[in-house]
């Protein structure tokens, strides 16, 4: 690894990890589509499942930054970027 | 607002039920956050706002039809997000949850769940699948990124990341791929779904792509996202100097079912870099600009698949990211200023 390499993974490692907390936030908060009994594909709308878990983590992020503090969750936290009102992300 | 919490029999489940559903009464400010995820005090305004609040009966109730067209079980709006919510966030089973929501049947409440997912599904998939939507904040993302410790000159732009997650599902085991009701059919195996996703700054998913099978999922999921989502997002969100697109992954936590976890994680995530000859982590890209003069003869087998995407595009040297010892993950470079420093 050069060392124009090196700097760069060493500056990336320090945000790339924010892309796995989104995922987390989604298995955080609605548990059911983390439960591999519970997913029975050809049984269930799993895609559906997901993709509507994920909308309602952008919909909690937007409440907690109206209930709590600016950001909503950790990694606006991080990066310090407030997400919109609730309305606004869902009917902007 | 009067609401009696006796609770009556039911003769179809023998639980117990309350008379009349009435969500102030029934829940805490603590099961609110346990059970729903929400403050109690926002509950109203989150219905309103997914705007399941007026069902477009006359007396506002969602109502679950059959296949005869026979409205089944009718739900105030508020239930309906209640038994969402409660079955989204628990891991229990129907019949442990009955009794948290009131009591009833198990079928009434997958109908209300049934209905609510439908619901915001169909009214708000567009906040995600939309992938332009935020293209006004493309500078304030990419600030954000930089601000928080990346070079900007490594970054010209970058706003938002990419990422593919596998999730765990249950196939039934089937004859003919049909569903078979009999009691030794009744068994299970694992499969991988894989969704792809992109992640912005600020906390919020922009796009969800998926199911895929997960022996190949995450360069199938990685494809779809490069072909449909990334030609519009680039075009709206990314600075006109953008010259640099990239991909993480988190290779060994892709370990597919077949074929032996290293061998089948070797020719999944890893290739033969063509500048050392050494298997380095795979990543995918999309490169802006014509890098046909760089181009190998011989292509490593997995970035045969993107060959017709890069060979239109003008960038001048590219290098892979990441070691052998180093599991966090992998990046695939291209950048053009990466050609002077040799």
């Amino acid at each position: 690894m050069t060392p124009q390499q090196a700097a760069f993974s060493s500056s990336m490692s320090a945000v790339r990890i924010g892309v796995e907390w989104g995922f987390m936030l989604v298995c955080r908060d609605w548990a059911f589509v983390d439960y591999e009994k519970n997913l029975k594909i050809w049984k269930q709308p799993i895609a559906k499942l997901y993709h509507v878990a994920a909308i309602m983590t952008n919909v909690k992020t937007c409440v907690m930054a109206q209930e709590h503090d600016p950001y909503g969750n950790l990694i606006a936290n991080k990066f310090g970027v407030s997400p919109p009102s609730l309305h606004d992300y869902l009917h902007g | 607002m009067t609401c009696s919490l006796a609770c009556v029999r039911s003769w179809a489940t023998g639980i117990n039920r309350v008379a009349i559903w009435s969500f102030e009464n029934m829940y805490s400010e603590t099961e609110c956050w346990e059970w729903f995820r929400f403050p109690k005090a926002r509950m109203s305004e989150i219905l309103r706002e997914l705007k399941l609040h007026d069902s477009g009966c006359p007396d506002g109730k969602w109502r679950f039809y059959d296949s005869r067209g026979i409205a089944q079980y009718a739900f105030e709006p508020m239930q309906v997000l209640v038994v969402f919510l409660a079955r989204m966030s628990s891991l229990n089973t129907w019949s442990r949850l009955v009794r948290f929501l009131g009591g009833g049947s198990t079928t009434a409440c997958k109908a209300a769940f049934s209905i609510a997912l439908e619901h915001i599904f169909v009214h708000f998939r567009g906040t995600m699948s939309d992938i332009t939507r935020w293209s006004a904040e493309a500078d304030v993302w990419a600030a954000a990124v930089h601000a928080a410790g990346v070079a900007y000159d490594m970054l010209c732009g970058v706003g938002s990341y990419v990422d593919v997650v596998v999730v765990h599902v249950m196939r039934t085991i089937t004859t003919n791929m049909k569903y078979e009701a009999k009691r030794t059919l009744f068994q299970h195996e694992f499969r991988s779904l894989a969704h792809g996703g992109i992640q912005l700054p600020l906390g919020r998913k922009l796009s969800s792509r998926g199911q895929r099978c997960a022996r190949r999922c995450t360069r199938r999921v990685l494809r779809r996202i490069h072909r449909r989502d990334f030609p519009s997002l680039r075009a709206s969100c990314f600075r006109p100097a953008a010259r640099l697109l990239w991909l993480l992954q988190e290779p060994r936590r892709e370990i597919p079912e077949r074929g032996g976890p290293e061998r089948s994680h070797r020719r999944l995530f890893w290739t033969r870099s063509w500048a050392t000859r050494r298997w380095v982590p795979f990543a995918t890209l999309e490169i802006p600009g014509a890098y046909a003069p760089f181009l190998p003869r011989r292509w490593p087998p997995l970035l045969r698949v993107w060959r017709s995407g890069i060979r239109s595009l003008p960038v001048y040297h590219a290098w892979f990211q990441g070691s052998d010892d180093s599991p966090a993950g992998c990046i695939l470079v291209v950048n053009e200023r990466c050609a002077h420093r040799g």
